[in-house]
């Protein structure tokens, strides 16, 4: 037991000795503060672990701080590798995205009646998700190549229904003042056609539905 | 002999930079942090023999390695953490300067994190 004690108040005096030259040694700042209260816990620890290894040999300091401080560093690592990831899942999809743009402008230039043509592309970006990288939306803004010379100088003509004057009740010439409306509403075949081929041919490529598909010509 | 060395030094480093700010400020920054990397270097050659001392010290006395390790640690940081900021404050940023001390007292916290969760680990264990 005496032994124990001298060992012990050994231990503490020379702790306490090296915190002191640590102390004088260590630059007068704000970190000093710091300093001074890391210092006073291991002191702590100094004075109160003989006291534990009295009562309980099998603890080992130096194992519980090991371990403390092994699962810092897994913590830290395990933060890292998340951000990586992510940072590599955005990476992915912008190349993706950019791949797939050129691929779609490339192929409408490629189309009969195309001059030119910009698109946009709209895909799953929750990289956490199974469907990650399935593309939702595609829209392409076509220019029109003129067709031929001197056809561009040429008005449409709006397609005209016959009308049926001989309609009596009141809902039937509403409906028929709809009709004439709709009628009238000019939609040029060309651009119907294109639109058609340009979805149709990106529908074929990519297997993307139509409906996801939105085409405007200018 | 070595304090008039760097005495000498840091007196001869505020003279230049002193004559040269008027003209090339730039300069004279560089001056300062050249100087304060100098000093530092010489009075780091000298720590090594003091660290040597304590570690014989505790060796003898045989106390635990590990404290002394981190105690090590942390007054490395806290040098370099001081330095940089030093730096930065000569140069007009404080704001930053002040952003390298957080960085360095962060750092020396997670250095102490093991050292509290030990003392509390012996707390609980002294309780009956």
């Amino acid at each position: 037991m005496l032994e124990f004690m001298r060992h012990w108040i050994i231990n503490i005096v020379t702790i306490s000795i090296i915190l002191i030259l640590f102390e004088i040694v260590v630059p007068s700042g704000k970190i000093k503060k710091i300093i001074t209260l890391v210092s006073g816990f291991i002191l702590l620890i100094a004075v109160v672990n003989p006291l534990i290894k009295l009562k309980d040999k099998s603890f080992d300091l130096n194992e519980a701080m090991l371990s403390d401080s092994y699962y810092i560093d897994r913590k830290e690592v395990e933060t890292g590798s998340r951000l990586l990831e992510e940072t590599q899942a955005r990476q992915i999809s912008t190349v993706y995205k950019r791949k797939l743009t050129t691929r779609i402008e490339e192929e409408t230039n490629r189309l009969e009646g195309v001059n030119g043509s910009k698109a946009l592309v709209v895909i799953n970006e929750d990289f956490k998700s199974e469907k990650f990288g399935e593309i939702t939306k595609i829209s392409v803004e076509i220019k029109k190549a003129k067709s031929r010379a001197g056809a561009s100088k040429i008005e449409p003509v709006a397609t005209v229904e016959r009308i049926d004057i001989k309609a009596q009740s009141g809902d039937k010439e509403e409906k028929g003042k709809d009709k004439d409306k709709d009628n009238l509403k000019f939609v040029d075949p060309e651009d119907k056609r294109l639109t058609e081929l340009v979805k149709q041919n990106l529908n074929k490529s990519l297997e993307i539905s139509k409906d996801n598909i939105e085409v405007t010509i200018t | 002999m070595d304090i008039l060395q760097i005495v000498c030094i840091g007196i001869v480093a505020v003279v230049l930079s002193v004559t040269i700010k008027q003209q090339k400020p730039e300069i004279a920054l560089q001056v300062s942090i050249a100087t304060g990397l100098l000093i530092f270097i010489l009075i780091v050659v000298k720590l090594t023999s003091v660290i040597e001392f304590i570690k014989t010290f505790s060796r003898k006395a045989d106390i635990d390695a590990a404290y002394i390790g981190i105690l090590l640690k942390i007054v490395g940081i806290a040098y370099i953490a001081e330095f940089g900021a030093e730096v930065c404050k000569d140069a007009g940023e404080s704001s930053i300067a002040s952003k390298i001390e957080l960085a360095g007292k962060v750092t020396i916290v997670i250095l102490a994190v093991p050292i509290i969760s030990s003392l509390l680990d012996l707390v609980v264990k002294l309780m009956p």
